[in-house]
């Protein structure tokens, strides 16, 4: 039953004996969230399942023409390897190095590995032995402003919410400084009439 | 060299724009990725990548193949007579873009329309070409949702079924006299309703979706209804899309009055209901007003005709849970669950997480039910 709360192991804050009072309790108020402290765990759980999920949606990887892909990732909780090894099952073919405060992960066909070289370190090391590849070389003449221009010509003015935004876009993926600027503009206090005339 | 880059750069710009108003909110598909020789897969829960400022999620690379089209829907900004610039791609352009993007996981798939350029067979061909190289050149197999163009061949179909994960046809109107108000070129049964015939045949992994505008046709909610359940009922659609009508300039349209937003909420309010907890739609017949949905939530509504009297928690069965405001499927199984072992306590569906404050009038828990005022009136 404990297989439910698998990733609340992986939280930040998280306390052995909430794991062992829960794992002694009723398997079906347990698995059903209805004591206090399947609740805490669950919610644990559901905290790094998030972060998870954000960290994947929202970490843009670069390319390298020798068949690599890096990043720098962020992530709150000690999801590093799991964020590795689901880039690297979506690019099979590809190296792919993440940076975090954790150190670098390295995934690739042959291994997996954590080490305590830079980014950057990794990237000239892992070249060296490596053959430029032509699939990758196709793509690396990018211009971010693509991405730009697809985000802006998706929003409807017609349809602007502000207060939907500001929920779901979490604050340290806003990319735009406009964005970020018209954020932190929000979030001060600012006279009932503005918010009235909004 | 520059010039092309140029040029690139802005049909992304007029093409993403121009298909703005495509609804498309799922990336999830059932597609099997068995090779490892491949770039991407399509995971089943979806991703969203961002939000734009209208906080609706971005997960595809929505785009038009062509802007340039010969229909003249009354409502779209890329109808024929309409001021625009325009632009098309050729399918090394926008497998090359998308593709760019995919793999700096800006996007989680493709999603491709178009206007109709010379004809829809000829535009068909040019957007299966563009996904035919996505998936060979590219070795794509993530997710790709496929607009059939209204009139397009069967073989052409059938041909573009075999590299997308979605298709679908867009409805626009509820019905046929509907249709003519919009458009004087689209026939609704032949162009529509018999593609999404074909496409029910060919099986996709995430099988087929329509979307119709809301207002448009100064049709009722009912029509939009009773088409909708028709189709989930004969069609097989995962799901509709709505989308209110925003008048946009140089189009026939563009005085006329837009559509509260209001109305797209609560229509996607029902149609959950009526996909998720098989609800029946005569049900709904009787709290609408006048043909259209009052502006309340149609689940507390319903669950005012529906309930003579406060339901045991303990003894409720799925119908009844479901039923419940505030009580989802997820927490409806989980009640059934618990009823088996123990006897139900507020505390337990306030830890499950049931918005006690819409579900405690409708339900009696040990003996107790708490009257608010206005749940019955």
């Amino acid at each position: 039953m404990m297989e439910e709360f698998y990733l609340a192991k992986r939280h930040k804050n998280f306390k052995q004996h909430l794991w062992n009072l829960v794992k002694e309790q009723p398997e079906s108020l347990v698995l059903n969230k209805a004591t206090k402290e399947s609740k805490e765990l669950y919610s644990l759980h559901r905290q790094v399942s998030g972060d998870y999920q954000r960290t994947r949606a929202f970490s843009r990887l670069n390319i390298s023409e020798y068949g690599i892909l890096y990043a720098k990732i962020e992530p709150e909780h000690r999801i590093e390897d799991l964020i590795a090894k689901w880039f690297f099952s979506r690019f099979p073919l590809f190296t792919i190095i993440l940076s975090s405060k954790k150190g670098t992960f390295v995934i690739s066909k042959d291994f997996f590995k954590h080490s305590s070289l830079s980014l950057e370190e990794e990237l000239k090391q892992i070249s060296k032995s490596k053959e430029i590849d032509p699939l990758l070389n196709d793509l690396t003449d990018f211009n971010t402003l693509s991405w730009e221009n697809i985000y802006d010509s998706n929003f409807i003015k017609e349809r602007k919410n502000k207060k939907y935004f500001q929920k779901n876009i979490p604050k340290k993926y806003l990319y735009k400084e406009s964005l970020l600027l018209e954020r932190k503009k929000f979030l001060k206090t600012k006279p009932l009439t503005d918010f009235i005339n909004e | 060299m520059v010039n092309l880059k140029m040029n690139t750069l802005q049909k992304v710009k007029v093409l993403a724009d121009a298909s703005k108003f495509d609804s498309c909110a799922s990336s999830a598909s059932n597609r099997k990725t068995t090779t490892s020789d491949r770039i991407g897969n399509a995971a089943s829960c979806g991703i969203c990548h961002s939000f734009t400022e209208d906080g609706r999620c971005i997960s595809l690379y929505k785009t038009l193949y062509s802007n340039i089209c010969s229909h003249d829907c009354k409502y779209c900004q890329n109808a024929s007579g309409c001021n625009k610039k325009p632009a098309t791609f050729t399918p090394e352009e926008l497998a090359k873009t998308f593709m760019s993007l995919y793999v700096r996981n800006y996007v989680e798939g493709l999603f491709l329309s178009s206007g109709i350029t010379k004809d829809s067979d000829t535009t068909t061909e040019n957007m299966i070409s563009a996904i035919k190289l996505i998936r060979t050149k590219y070795k794509f197999q993530g997710y790709i949702h496929f607009k059939v163009l209204p009139g397009t061949s069967y073989e052409l179909i059938k041909q573009a079924s075999e590299f997308s994960d979605r298709m679908s046809v867009n409805l626009e109107a509820p019905n046929k006299s509907r249709m003519s108000e919009i458009s004087s070129v689209k026939d609704f049964k032949i162009d529509i309703l018999r593609r999404q015939a074909w496409l029910k045949k060919m099986n996709t992994p995430a099988g087929q979706t329509t979307q119709l505008v809301v207002g448009g046709s100064d049709e009722t909610d009912l029509e939009i209804l009773k088409m909708i359940d028709w189709e989930y009922k004969n069609i097989n659609l995962k799901r509709g899309y709505y989308s209110a009508f925003t008048p946009v300039e140089d189009t026939p349209f563009q005085n006329k009055s837009k559509q509260p937003l209001q109305r797209e909420h609560r229509l996607y309010n029902v149609d959950f209901m009526l996909r998720k907890y098989n609800i029946k739609l005569n049900e709904f017949k009787d709290i609408l007003k006048g043909d259209m949905l009052p502006n309340i939530d149609p689940k507390i509504s319903l669950a005012r005709n529906y309930f003579d009297g406060p339901i045991d928690i303990n003894s409720a069965d799925w119908n009844d849970l479901i039923r419940i405001p505030g009580i989802g499927p997820t927490n409806a199984y989980r009640i059934l669950e618990l009823q088996k072992s123990t006897k139900i306590t507020k505390k337990h569906l306030h830890n499950m997480g049931v918005v006690l404050k819409r579900a405690t009038p409708f339900l009696k828990i040990d003996g107790y039910h708490q009257r608010t005022l206005g749940a019955y009136t």
